[in-house]
């Protein structure tokens, strides 16, 4: 009676120790795995920033071809008749504005109209 | 009149107090001295200490149950029943245990445990002594079931203890829970005699590569695999680990604040005193004042003795396995006594090298020690309920 309680015991404890083992390796394994894919990740996601922030520099002017430039500084040229060197040429995004501060704008840039000499 | 004076005489405690209580009041006087002046894991053995004079100051009706009769069958109350007879009710229903798990998951960071989940093993590992304890306590004549509830004392984790022991053999869960917080007090003179017993100086001296910091996405998303995986794997564990990594998620997310403040402060605080006063309430002398009770302080030494030997032993394998890589020393704090097991290790790394802070590596193993105490004790349940 006492070793067959004793048996029994070692039997759960055979179950009960190797059950924990093998969950908690279950969870390593699972762990280790979303690391992996968390470093895969943040590795793509750098790489994707990058060749965005390539893509940038190179619209942003650096490639602008010569017609263009021309174009823009003879438009400028005939706006406020007069000769120009175009040293740098910006691209200014259009941001989204309220309708309020546009006409605000509108107005502000009214006011100060451009005297022409002659 | 004189009557009346007979009557106020007579329901005095005075004449049913006996040795057996007197024992016990001392008895109780003596974990308030560990709790009060030696500082012995204070937060729950004073409730606990304080829980165990009311037991045993005679009359008090605390534990009283209630008179209720049906009549058209509507319960009417003739006796509301004592305070403790409805606050015990927190642990007969499995309440208070799953709550402290809820606090302890919004107060626990799983970040070095996801920053090197290797250390799960040595949570694992650290679990040796519930199930040897058990095979202990079975020798001794403890039924399955009682013996399971005393095995889970090596699983160092107080709520955990208490849960399993509400379900398996309340009888025993005064002495159980006594022995659980004492040797939890005790991990820094239990530790590291077995700690140094089984490592080298060689092993006690290496410095550990400090891991990178899990992202918060990975923080995020443990909580909910392992709850997950824990309910299929091991469906009565669903109290605990539901709300530790409940506790957790809500951390993690960082979106709920005042439910994390109020889990890891306001919760948590009520629910420790009434869980150690409902415990300590459980400590009348003629459940405590029993051989039995000897028997689990021994064997609840034991338990401790064997999880930490387990640990430091996966500990020791992990270091062959990765070359030197990983200290032994880090497999004790499997013990789930967080962060005190991690203190030891570090300690005693200290001791060997000056230069070897352990603390953060230890935590990993630590925190893995709450998880695979709360899987152990899901087994044990599956196995016996």
């Amino acid at each position: 009676m006492f070793w067959e309680r004793i048996i029994e015991g070692f039997l759960i404890l055979i179950v009960g120790m190797g059950g924990v083992l093998l969950t908690l390796f279950i969870y390593y394994l699972i762990m280790e795995a979303i690391n992996k894919g968390e470093k895969f990740l943040i590795e793509y996601q750098k790489q994707k920033a990058e060749r965005a922030k390539l893509a940038a520099s190179k619209s942003s002017g650096c490639e602008m071809d010569d017609e263009l430039i021309v174009v823009i500084t003879a438009a400028i040229s005939t706006a406020i008749e007069k000769k120009v060197i175009v040293r740098k040429i910006r691209f200014i995004k259009s941001q989204p504005v309220s309708p309020w501060s546009a006409i605000g704008r509108m107005n502000l840039i009214s006011s100060h109209n451009i005297q022409k000499h002659q | 009149m004189f009557e009346h004076l007979m009557n106020f005489v007579n329901q005095m405690g005075f004449w049913s107090i006996g040795l057996p209580q007197l024992i016990m009041l001392a008895i109780s006087g003596i974990l308030m001295y560990l709790a009060i002046v030696k500082g012995f894991e204070p937060l729950l053995l004073l409730p606990i200490s304080f829980g165990a004079m009311l037991a045993n100051l005679p009359n008090s009706g605390l534990l009283l149950a209630p008179v209720i009769e049906m009549i058209n069958g509507e319960p009417v109350f003739h006796e509301a029943g004592g305070l403790y007879y409805w606050i015990s009710k927190g642990i007969k229903l499995e309440i208070f245990p799953p709550l402290i798990f809820l606090g302890i998951g919004a107060m626990t960071d799983f970040g070095p445990l996801l920053s090197n989940p290797k250390t799960f093993l040595l949570g694992a590992a650290a679990q040796l002594g519930v199930f040897a304890a058990f095979i202990f306590a079975v020798a001794l004549g403890f039924t399955f079931k009682e013996a399971a509830s005393i095995g889970i004392i090596g699983g160092a984790d107080g709520p955990t203890a208490i849960y399993l022991t509400s379900k398996l053999a309340p009888h025993l869960l005064g002495p159980i829970a006594v022995a659980a917080y004492s040797y939890m007090a005790l991990v820094p003179l239990i530790q590291p005699p077995i700690m140094k017993l089984l490592t080298t100086e060689e092993e006690r001296k290496v410095v550990m590569e400090p891991p990178k910091p899990a992202s918060r996405r990975v923080k995020i998303l443990f909580p909910i695999i392992i709850m997950i995986l824990s309910i299929l794997v091991v469906p009565p564990t669903a109290p605990l680990i539901a709300m530790l990594m409940g506790g957790n998620l809500m951390r993690e997310s960082g979106v709920v604040d005042r439910l994390t403040k109020m889990a890891s402060n306001e919760l948590i605080n009520i629910v420790t005193f009434f869980l150690g006063t409902a415990v300590g309430i459980t400590m009348a002398a003629e459940t405590f004042l029993r051989l039995q009770t000897i028997f689990i302080i021994i064997l609840g030494v034991i338990a401790f003795g064997m999880s930490t030997a387990g640990g430091v032993l996966m500990g020791k394998l992990m270091y062959k396995f990765t070359g030197g890589k990983v200290n032994p020393l880090i497999g004790s704090a499997g013990v789930s006594a967080v962060p005190m097991a991690a203190r030891v290790s570090h300690n005693v790394g200290l001791e060997y090298n000056k230069h070897n802070y352990l603390l953060m590596h230890a935590m990993g193993p630590n925190v893995a020690g709450v998880i695979g105490s709360a899987i152990a004790a899901g087994i044990l349940l599956a196995i016996f309920k």
